[in-house]
């Protein structure tokens, strides 16, 4: 694996501008790897070849790029590489000739290129689209969206249904059509926050695949008998589930105009479309059935919402 | 708001209401929610006010909408006057409804931008 010194690492070492020749004479692991998902575009190129491969696994349900689409000005390309520096903390990620992050650990690399994933899908489909902060699930195409602010247990609860066999949507951003209503996937690696790894055990990255781990395990559809991804579905059950532990699994209804308010917050960007926001969640509690659900556990919450989607309309 | 609003105290059942123009109204089923497009803030009606709301076209007096409401759903006139009546004073105080000064300190305020969710 190449490590860049001499002026290159002198200048990241220091923060400033980084000529893109400069990165164009960096022996990579291989050509850039792209994907598109949500109408975002992004690509990595790396000096690692284990990190090469671990991207493209984990990112492998998302739509690969072609190399001419990859270098057509309308993708994100990210580069890792390690360079002269603390050996702990050796790596950058450069975006456009713009330094992401310096000094940085091994382990942080996937989890920065998830974050930058993710602000991208989020900042492109706010715009043309409802963009919930939730998790989906599917099953026989029915979708159930779970919303809740960080936190509140939405990858746990999605990771659990999917093992339970229901097909992936998403564990981040809830994709809506405003006039159909219909769910679209981001198929994005599911992220396993440290806390609920011990429920899947399964699913650990071991082997190289370890070395990649931060505070998050990141885990693609289909893994360890996880459900697969989907394209889309069509909303029938809408929950937004906060983890109470020692508490009671349990959904409560909520009146509907209480609904829409619940989900206004978890609306990414809501106020700069406001009404048809407004619009487009008044009429996704008008079609479905919805609660506000109490998560004890993960197998009697896993129980209870395969229920509710089994009883909604 | 103009010098010849009301004081949300001196509504009457002569006042004939509707919504502010900034003021967008958004069926929720058999509910609603205002959204206050000037102060980005959503008030949720229960069934009773989003079908009173629902009734506000700047021409029917509340007086009116009393005899109606009270018509529809055979209870003492008197009594839902004065229920309208108090519901539309609160709107009102609220900045919501045309021709009644309020002070604008919303219900429930949406302006979060969730751009770091994740």
């Amino acid at each position: 694996m190449t490590t860049v010194s001499g002026e290159l690492a002198t200048t990241i070492a220091a923060g400033g501008p980084i000529d893109e020749s400069a990165l164009g004479r960096i022996e990579w692991a291989g050509p850039a790897s792209g994907w598109e998902t949500q109408g975002h575009r992004f690509a990595c190129r790396t000096t690692d070849p284990a990190l090469d491969a671990e991207l493209r696994r984990v990112f492998r349900d998302m739509t690969p790029l072609r190399d001419t689409e990859i270098s057509s000005g309308d993708t994100e390309v990210l580069s890792l590489f390690a360079y002269e520096s603390d050996p702990a903390a050796r790596w950058a990620i450069v975006r456009d000739g713009q330094h992401l992050r310096r000094r940085q650990s091994r382990a942080m690399l996937l989890p920065t290129v998830m974050w930058r994933c993710n602000q991208g899908v989020i900042a492109t489909t706010s715009e043309s689209s409802l963009s919930l902060h939730a998790g989906a699930v599917a099953r026989d195409g029915r979708a159930i969206v779970m919303a809740a602010p960080q936190e509140a247990g939405k990858t746990t609860l999605t990771a659990g249904l999917l093992r339970r066999g229901l097909d992936y949507l998403t564990d981040e951003a809830a994709v809506l059509d405003r006039d159909t209503l219909e769910v679209t996937a981001y198929p994005k690696p599911l992220s396993i926050d440290r806390g609920s790894w011990p429920l899947f055990p399964e699913l650990e990255p071991r082997g190289p695949r370890a070395d990649f781990v931060d505070d998050q395990w990141l885990v693609p559809s289909g893994t360890g008998g996880l459900g697969a991804a989907v394209d889309r579905a069509s909303p029938a059950l809408v929950l937004a589930p906060q983890y109470t532990p020692g508490g009671r699994t349990a959904a409560h209804r909520v009146r509907p105009a209480e609904m829409v308010q619940l989900l206004s917050h978890s609306t990414f960007h809501f106020s700069r479309h406001t009404l048809d926001n407004l619009h487009a969640l008044a009429r996704l509690v008008e079609r479905c059935d919805y609660y506000r659900l109490e998560v004890a556990d993960l197998e009697s919450a896993c129980d209870l919402v395969i229920e509710l989607l089994e009883n909604a309309p | 708001m103009t010098e010849t609003d009301l004081a949300p105290s001196d509504v009457t059942p002569a006042f004939a209401p509707r919504l502010r123009d900034h003021v967008t109204f958004v069926a929720v089923e058999d509910e609603a929610i205002l959204h206050d497009g000037d102060q980005g803030t959503l008030h949720l009606l229960d069934p009773i006010a989003a079908l009173v709301c629902r009734l506000f076209d700047g021409s029917a007096t509340l007086a009116q909408l009393a005899d109606d409401l009270a018509a529809a759903f055979e209870v003492p006139r008197d009594r839902i006057e004065g229920d309208v009546v108090a519901m539309t004073a609160d709107l009102g105080a609220q900045c919501l409804v045309d021709g009644i000064a309020g002070a604008a300190d919303g219900v429930t305020r949406v302006e979060q931008a969730l751009v770091d969710g994740c």
